[in-house]
């Protein structure tokens, strides 16, 4: 299933939902989509995984360099993910630790 | 009994047909669904590394991939064209994701490349060890 990311303006943070997998392939296209939206100033950033079927460590990485460019930039990066395939991957490398999960957009957004 | 060989070109759009292709013949050799999830993961893992690290290296060599249920293992070797010293990177992770995952893992030499391979036990086994 190929990536799709929908983007939209929620107050001051912007939401990036995506969809489909991400992996070796598809990650550069969530690499581009955060990578927009920190370029055009939009530093918090929530990007909704509820809808991914399947990510790799590649994912993980896009990630990781979002969550650093929003910190770099005075902003934050909160993550969707619903569900537990996908969770398990944050459990393996310990990156829920350094990567809020949240179980709806909604959540994210509050903090 | 070798249940599927796959050969693919190190490119990342083939990553997702290794994929399939494993989590078919797993299913197929009667592994659990919660066990699948973690095979496709495992194996997309070691796929995508060794299509980078060739890719890296300049290698065009095919990943060959050979998927067998021998000895009460479902096993999966992944062979490469490059050396297991070869810069990786940030290649680490995803062993180590692997490694997680699977109940056997491990990295030998292969002619010029090298192999790696994956195992977990069949169903009785499993249920045995959890």
């Amino acid at each position: 299933m190929e990536l799709q990311v929908a983007t939209r303006h929620e107050g001051d943070a912007t939401v990036l939902a995506a969809s489909g997998e991400v992996d070796v392939y598809s990650a550069p296209d969530l690499d581009q989509a955060i990578g927009e939206a920190l370029a055009t100033g939009h530093r918090h950033l929530v990007i909704d995984l509820s809808a991914v079927t399947f990510l790799d460590s590649t994912g993980l990485g896009v990630l990781v360099k979002g969550l650093k460019g929003a910190r770099d930039a005075g902003g934050w990066l909160r993550l969707v993910v619903i569900s537990e395939r996908i969770r398990k991957i944050f459990d393996i490398t310990g990156l829920d630790a350094s990567m809020p999960l949240f179980d709806t957009a909604d959540a994210a957004l509050a903090g | 009994m070798a249940t599927a060989t796959l050969t693919i070109p190190p490119q990342a759009e083939q990553v997702r047909t290794a994929r399939l292709v494993t989590t078919a013949a797993a299913r197929r050799c009667g592994v659990s669904e919660d066990r699948i999830d973690e095979i496709r993961l495992a194996v997309g893992e070691v796929i995508a590394r060794s299509v980078l690290r060739q890719q890296r290296a300049g290698l065009p060599d095919p990943v060959v991939l050979d998927i067998t249920d021998d000895d009460d293992r479902f096993t999966v070797r992944v062979q490469e064209a490059t050396a297991p010293d070869f810069d990786d990177e940030d290649g680490g992770l995803a062993l180590s994701v692997a490694e997680a995952l699977a109940f056997e893992c491990d990295v030998q030499a292969a002619g010029s490349g090298c192999m790696i391979r994956l195992a977990w036990p069949l169903a009785e086994e499993l249920l045995e060890a959890e």
